[in-house]
Parts: structure tokens; sequence; C-alpha cells
């Protein structure tokens, strides 16, 4: 019988240490949209996905330091371009469509990945193998893994 | 502003300061604990709790409150690759609790150190 186990919003089924091992969380549902200025307001999508560049500060030398906005994936936003986000306004809002239930497995990296992330040795990582709309259906899908 | 976990809106600043351990660097805004720590992690560096907010909470610009990450100066790069965020974690309580881009990316390489300067996280108050 698996172990299950649960810390805060966390349920792991097995442990941290044994391949195959489940987790399930809850999260944003990450989405797909042009940036529009109505999409990047900050009653839309959270702050921190903007167009352009913010002062965050300045460097001992008294220069500006930029921020330059990106999306989800790190790509530089673009007003009218397409971009992912991940919808945290909707998310903790609790609105419809706007979070999901994260189910990952933990496996050995393959070859591949790991000569692409230059990592030598043993290698394991959580990856994601689904989202679901409840968490029963996360369960109910880890379960069968 | 950063993704705030519902704990920080609901307890404040000083629950995030007395509970988060970890700074990770990441190749995609995490959406989870997992991703945070493992999926999309590139490094991290392990403060212990109490330490990753060295500073007291402070008035915060234009308003509200804010915390102050500490500078981290020996991170640990766990993987290659190009970190587009950083994130904040609770290990012990398996939480994300902070989730924000970098102001730039920066590629980073398997086994070396990253440093990151330090981050404000705010809660707001009236004027935003």
């Amino acid at each position: 019988m698996a172990n299950f186990t649960r810390n805060g919003s966390l349920i792991q089924i097995g442990d941290d240490d044994t391949i195959g091992s489940k987790r399930i969380e809850p999260g944003p549902v990450k989405k797909t949209a042009k940036a529009t200025k109505e999409l990047l307001s900050n009653d839309v999508t959270a702050d921190h996905y903007f167009a352009g560049q913010r002062q965050i500060g300045e460097d001992a030398d008294g220069n500006p330091i930029m921020h330059t906005g990106v999306d989800a994936d790190g790509r530089t936003i673009e007003e009218g371009a397409e971009i992912n986000y991940l919808d945290w306004l909707g998310h903790q809002r609790g609105e419809e469509g706007c979070s999901c239930f994260y189910l990952y497995q933990l496996r050995e990296r393959t070859a591949a990945e790991k000569k692409a992330l230059e990592i030598e040795g043993p290698s394991t990582v959580w990856a994601e193998v689904g989202q679901f709309p409840t968490e029963d259906e996360a369960i109910s899908a880890a379960l069968a893994l | 502003m950063a993704f705030l976990n519902d704990n920080t809106l609901d307890n404040g600043l000083a629950a995030l300061k007395a509970a988060a351990t970890h700074i990770y660097i990441n190749s995609a805004e995490p959406a989870t604990y997992t991703a945070a720590t493992s999926t999309n992690a590139l490094g991290n560096k392990n403060f212990g709790a109490g330490a990753v907010f060295p500073a007291a909470i402070a008035a915060g610009s234009p308003s509200g409150r804010q915390l102050a990450t500490a500078a981290v100066t020996d991170g640990s790069v766990t993987a290659t690759g190009t970190a587009t965020h950083y994130s904040v974690v609770t290990s012990g309580s398996s939480r994300l609790e902070v989730a924000q881009s970098l102001s730039a990316s920066q590629g980073v390489t398997s086994g070396n150190t990253f440093t990151l300067g330090s981050a404000t996280v705010r809660l707001p108050n009236v004027g935003g």
C-alpha cells in the first residue's frame, strides 16, 4: 500500500527518494493570451507581468537598475504579442478555470537531459505529468500511473 | 510585485520572515513548491528559517510594508540553463512563498555558484 502523506496543500504518494513516487499540488493554471493593456492590468494578471522595463533601484554608482518584464517562460513581454502567464489572481480569488492540481512523478533524468543540464552522476527530478481540475481526479490519475 | 502565498496574506510579512528557508533560481516561473524546488530548479541557497529575510520589516514604497531578501553570494548551481525567475520556499511546510521574475535573465552553469542581489517583497496599502 502506497504511503500517503499531506504537508500543507502538497499530497505525496511514496517518499522523496523512491522512483515512481508522486506529488499533487494545487496551483494557478498556465494560460496563453495576447499581451494587451487590459490583460497586463493589475486587475487581470499579477503585477510582475508587464511590458517594457521598470526601475527597481540603483547600483553603487547611482545608475538605475532596470527590470525587464517577462512571461512565465522567461520571454520578454511585448505588448500585442502572445505570452504565457500563471493566473495567480484568478487562482487566489478562487475563480473557475483558474486553478488546477499539478501531478508530478519522481524519475531518473534521461541521459539527454543530464547532458543538456550538464549534470554528472545520478540525478532525479519531479517531472510534471499532468494538470487536473480537482484533487480527486489528480489522485486517481496518480494511482493509475 | 511578486506572487505571495496566501499564508503571507493571511498572517503577514512576519510569518514569511520567520518561516522561509531557501531561495531558488528557476528556468521558468514555478506554479508550485515542487516546480520551484525540482522541476524548474537550476540552483538554490539554503539560508535556514529566519535568515532569508534578515532585516526588519520596513515601510514599502509607494505604500504598505516590505521585506528584503538577503543577497545571495554563494548559491549552488545544480543544473546548466538560463535562470529567468527566483522563488522563495519554506521547505518544512512544502510551501512556495514567493515567485518573481529576475530583473534580467542570467545563464548559469552546473557546479558553479550564483549571486543574486537583494529583492523586496511588498504588501501594499492604499495607493497600490
